[in-house]
């Protein structure tokens, strides 16, 4: 029996020709979303968010055919300025700078060149199952990839700044890059994800961190709340080297965050910090899987989650400490803020461990706006209004305030305290 | 005589517990008045009944402030009339910067009296004079309102922000308790360089260490709820001669 995924894949397939190697890419990771099938909420891991209207929407996309995009992307934010934009409209990866600093390299998946596929290609086959379909669906129907390689021993002077637009129109946007940064370099990536309309995004993004190597990492999500957007990072720590990795949603109507992140090294170390903001009937969520599989490894999760109207916040954060592990220290925290009645969060944080020798700790709370900050606030003349604004900003601040880039914490933060505004 | 505020018959309760029976005060412009008790009198509940705070039953009597019926006023209403309340226990708001919150708190009564935005140069020229003022540096400035200071640097935060806003009616509640005697002073010249004609400050304590460095024109002692005496600031010696009990003994004998 053909499935519809099939149906669609072959139609796919047929409009979205590609170089010879892209087929079998393509279709060894259709054989195994065939076998996993979308993520549905009998599975532990998607039981508080049914991804099943975003998959529709997905698949009935990709069945049609394909439309320039009807309108320009609105201005890139004054962040962009400080940085090496790269732009990616519907999904489509744009034109790359071309004037890059020394030490950085740009390759794209469908620039033809065969030692260039191979080496995207491995590092693709690499990302596995992880995503329990979501993964595999990205590459099912990829047309391009990004790699960003940064040179062992480089530290890039300008951030990369990904503006991933989407226009709304009927397209599934697929983004999948690739970020390698080399032993004992030093690189900012943001990618920001921005647009209007009933988008459908399905983004994977692989970080691979050398030994010694310090990678700080941003994704911003504000798409229309009509939006469906689900999104995956891989990160893989070598021995001695540092991921700081700030992860905020607050647009989409449904999103979902998977943040999968390897110590693999020795004295690896990761800062995860995220931000969601769920108001009206939206449904964020947020998956964060930090594996210790080296002794003396760190880690250290924070996750902020607000939820007003009928908005719905689901976390969930594992840790797992894998026998050998000795020495890893981590903590994870989760706190809430529950805005009104109607509004829901779900929040499951775990610890499962197999070493001895280690330090670990995971909490959760949720809670409301403490009154007397919000009289205190009023007594000097804010409303009621601004000063609950005020404090749900404030409340994002020990999240957003590590971001090393001045313009890129304002634009992140800014974009927190609109939002807050309008909803 | 350009009066500021007449509380009359001030009777309110928190639950099922009545805290102010019957208060009356009547403060102009240019006076200072203290408002000593011992505990549990209800200096703060008047404090926070003037300034707006929830949980307030107000069940008969007044209060107008310029002419207006102030219990009718949301907090930051009576805020951007000038009114202007000093925390016993100012709150930390972590992620809310310092001069963040004057700015909008100055915008705030700026859009009231219809005036336009304060210029950010001006503000800051302004920040630093008062901040000078109070022996506060920039780092102060910068932080997250009140996180992490001391309860001295909390109690100066306090008279900075009321020197910024320029109230016509200062309420401060125990701004001297746990305060050493530099804080203690630094706090009080914050208020005496303040005082003028138009402007009127009740302090509500406990002790009456704070006023040998504010000199108030009346002083008035609470006690169950009610104003049991007024008189000037010899009162305020008297009481901490011989403490509160000959006042609330002859009160109770009346």
């Amino acid at each position: 029996m053909t499935s519809a995924i099939q149906t669609t894949h072959a139609k796919f397939v047929a409009s979205h020709p590609a170089a010879t190697w892209l087929p079998r890419l393509r279709s060894v990771a259709l054989e195994s979303l065939e076998r996993h099938g979308f993520p549905t909420v009998a599975l532990e891991d998607y039981r508080y968010t049914n991804l099943k209207p975003a998959a529709e929407r997905a698949i009935d996309y990709l069945g049609r055919s394909e439309q320039p995009p009807q309108t320009q992307p609105e201005a890139a934010p004054a962040a962009a300025a400080d940085a090496l934009r790269i732009e990616v409209v519907n999904g489509r990866l744009q034109r790359l700078p071309e004037d890059l600093p020394a030490g950085l390299t740009l390759r794209r998946l469908s620039a033809g060149d065969k030692a260039q596929h191979d080496l995207i290609a491995a590092q693709i086959n690499e990302a596995g199952q992880r995503g329990a379909g979501l993964v595999e669906f990205n590459a099912a129907f990829l047309t391009d990839a990004l790699q960003i390689d940064v040179a062992p021993g480089v530290t890039l002077p300008t951030p990369l700044y990904l503006d991933l637009w989407s226009d709304g129109q009927p397209i599934s946007n697929l983004p999948r890059v690739l970020v390698r940064c080399g032993d004992g370099s030093n690189a900012t990536v943001i990618e920001h994800f921005r647009g209007t309309g009933a988008g459908s995004t399905n983004s994977v993004t692989q970080l691979a961190c050398g030994t010694g190597a310090q990678l700080e990492y941003v994704k911003l999500q504000t798409e229309s709340t009509d939006a469906h957007h689900l999104a995956t990072q891989i990160a893989t720590l070598a021995a001695g080297s540092c991921l700081n990795a700030t992860y905020i949603d607050l647009g989409s109507a449904l999103a979902r965050n998977d943040l999968h992140c390897d110590l693999a090294g020795a004295g690896a170390s990761a800062s995860l910090r995220g931000a969601y903001l769920a108001a009206d009937a939206q449904h964020l969520d947020a998956h964060i899987w930090i594996n210790h599989r080296a002794p003396h490894t760190q880690s250290r999760a924070t996750h902020r989650g607000i939820a007003k109207d009928r908005g719905r916040i689901v976390f969930d954060g594992k840790i797992t400490v894998a026998s050998g592990a000795d020495g890893t220290d981590a903590a994870l925290q989760n706190r809430n803020l529950l805005l009104n009645d109607g509004a829901e969060i779900d929040t499951k944080p775990e610890l499962e461990i197999y070493a001895d020798d280690v330090k670990c700790s995971h909490g959760a709370t949720t809670g409301q706006l403490d009154p007397m900050s919000v009289f205190y606030l009023r007594s000097r003349g804010l409303t009621d209004v601004q000063a609950r604004q005020m404090l749900i900003g404030a409340f994002t601040r020990k999240i957003t305030g590590h971001i090393g880039m001045p313009t890129l914490r304002q634009l992140v933060e800014s974009s927190i305290d609109d939002r807050i505004s309008e909803s | 005589m350009n009066r500021l505020l007449s509380v009359n018959g001030l009777r309110v309760s928190v639950g099922e517990a009545e805290i102010l029976r019957g208060l009356d005060l009547e403060v102009n412009a240019g006076e200072v008045h203290a408002i000593m008790g011992p505990n549990g009198s209800g200096k703060s509940t008047l404090a926070h009944v003037l300034a707006g705070r929830d949980g307030y039953d107000v069940t008969a009597g007044s209060v107008t402030y310029r002419g207006e019926d102030l219990l009718e006023l949301a907090p930051e209403e009576r805020a951007w009339r000038g009114l202007f309340l000093g925390f016993q226990y100012p709150v930390e708001i972590p992620g809310v910067n310092n001069v963040a919150l004057l700015k909008a708190a100055l915008n705030a009564r700026k859009k009231y009296q219809g005036e336009p935005e304060v210029d950010s140069i001006e503000f800051l020229k302004r920040v630093r004079e008062k901040a000078g003022l109070m022996e506060m540096d920039d780092s102060f400035l910068q932080r997250a309102v009140n996180e992490g200071f001391s309860g001295g640097e909390k109690k100066r935060n306090e008279i900075f922000q009321m020197a910024l806003l320029e109230p016509e009616l200062a309420i401060l509640d125990e701004t001297d308790s746990g305060l050493d005697i530099d804080a203690l002073k630094i706090v009080a010249n914050g208020v005496n360089r303040m005082r003028n004609d138009q402007r009127a400050f009740i302090l509500v304590t406990h002790y009456q260490r704070l006023l040998d460095y504010i000199q108030p024109d009346f002083v008035h002692v609470l006690a169950r709820g009610q104003v049991v005496k007024t008189g000037d600031k010899g009162l305020a010696l008297d009481l901490e001669a011989q403490g509160y009990d000959w006042v609330l003994d002859k009160a109770a004998n009346q």
